[in-house]
């Protein structure tokens, strides 16, 4: 990591970016196509039309989202939020009994 | 079927089943199997992009929401909170402002927890989503769900992923009998007989994943249920004999030789 770079959390793990990134920057080092994905930002969601309006802060929790097979618990990729804030969590899709 | 379609929130459907798109062994293999329902209403999962996997693609990839109308779905939510969060992040997404709610209060049977179901759904009518509601066979649940304002009822025909089949079907005709919303049996379903037997009890779809997903062939499954749906449905329509334990001739007696 490059000691310039500010920390923050990307989909519950620690990540580190360049001091003024933005939210479409970020998508674009990912290599995230901004248009199928839904960003959260410190729990507020960041429309697709603002996602270039405000520089990353050292802290900053985001969220990237899409759309995943569904319709029953066990789920086809990707995890569930996890929740810093409260005491339990969401329980990862094999914790889940299926029969 | 044209002259009897779903309506939900004032939407019509031509086929009465739903279907997910979760547990498929892969994306092709899904896209065939719902093809085969011919389902229109298709449900799909908000979480995390994984951003170690090589492979990133969102499942709309394989959906076109041309060809289907996409149901975001709050699948594994356990609070009330927690489900508005996922709703709002699907609504985000730009397909609609429908959500298939549900919030689940046990981990070992997945059943609704029905007060912080009650709580979400109020919220989330309150933001202008059309919501359809995952709950138990229970009637007081289902009507205060009405009150609140849901677009539609989904009670279970019996635990998510168990294949057990209509377990009260007392309960299901009740809920139907007394609700002015559609009501959609959401989970349960093992088979075909399972699926025809609900559509018989009047109600107004059903919701699948696992029946599909899991069956050896999946594909071929999917046509199994969407011919049962529809032959449920129109023995319903048609209006059953009735049940009576004693035997009586199909065939005139007058004429017989003496």
């Amino acid at each position: 990591m490059n000691e310039e770079q500010i920390p923050i959390r990307l989909n519950g793990r620690e990540h580190a970016v360049a001091p003024g990134r933005t939210l479409a920057e970020l998508l674009a080092e990912l290599d995230l196509d901004e248009r199928t994905v839904v960003v959260e930002l410190n729990r507020e969601i960041v429309r697709r039309e603002e996602l270039d309006d405000r520089a990353l802060e050292e802290g900053d929790e985001v969220e990237v989202v899409h759309f995943v097979g569904g319709g029953a618990p066990r789920l086809v990729g990707g995890a569930p939020l996890g929740s810093t804030s409260r005491s339990g969590r969401p329980p990862r899709p094999g914790e889940l009994r299926n029969t | 079927m044209t002259t009897d379609p779903l309506e939900i929130a004032g939407r019509p459907f031509e086929s009465r089943l739903i279907v997910g798109t979760g547990k498929y062994a892969s994306p092709e293999e899904m896209l065939e199997t719902i093809r085969a329902t011919a389902a229109e209403i298709v449900t799909v999962a908000v979480r995390r992009v994984d951003l170690d996997a090589s492979n990133r693609e969102s499942i709309l990839a394989w959906l076109d929401p041309d060809e289907f109308f996409l149901l975001p779905n709050t699948a594994g939510c356990y609070t009330a909170e927690e489900a508005v969060r996922y709703a709002r992040l699907g609504r985000e997404a730009g397909l609609s402002d429908w959500v298939k709610l549900e919030v689940i209060g046990d981990r070992e049977t997945l059943l609704p927890d029905v007060a912080e179901l009650l709580e979400a759904a109020r919220t989330l009518v309150k933001e202008g989503f059309t919501v359809l509601a995952y709950t138990n066979d229970d009637l007081v649940t289902a009507l205060r769900l009405e009150d609140a304002g849901v677009a539609a009822v989904m009670p279970l025909a019996s635990p998510i992923g168990s294949g057990l089949g209509l377990l009260n079907p007392v309960n299901i005709r009740l809920l139907k009998g007394r609700l002015h919303l559609p009501v959609i049996v959401d989970a349960g379903v093992g088979t075909s007989s399972d699926a025809c037997l609900t559509m018989e009890q009047g109600v107004d779809g059903i919701l699948m994943n696992t029946a599909l997903a899991e069956a050896r062939n999946p594909p071929l499954m999917g046509r199994a249920m969407r011919h049962a749906v529809e032959a449920g449905r129109l023995a319903y329509l048609a209006g059953r004999m009735e049940r009576r334990e004693w035997a009586v001739p199909s065939t005139p007696m007058e004429g017989m030789l003496g």
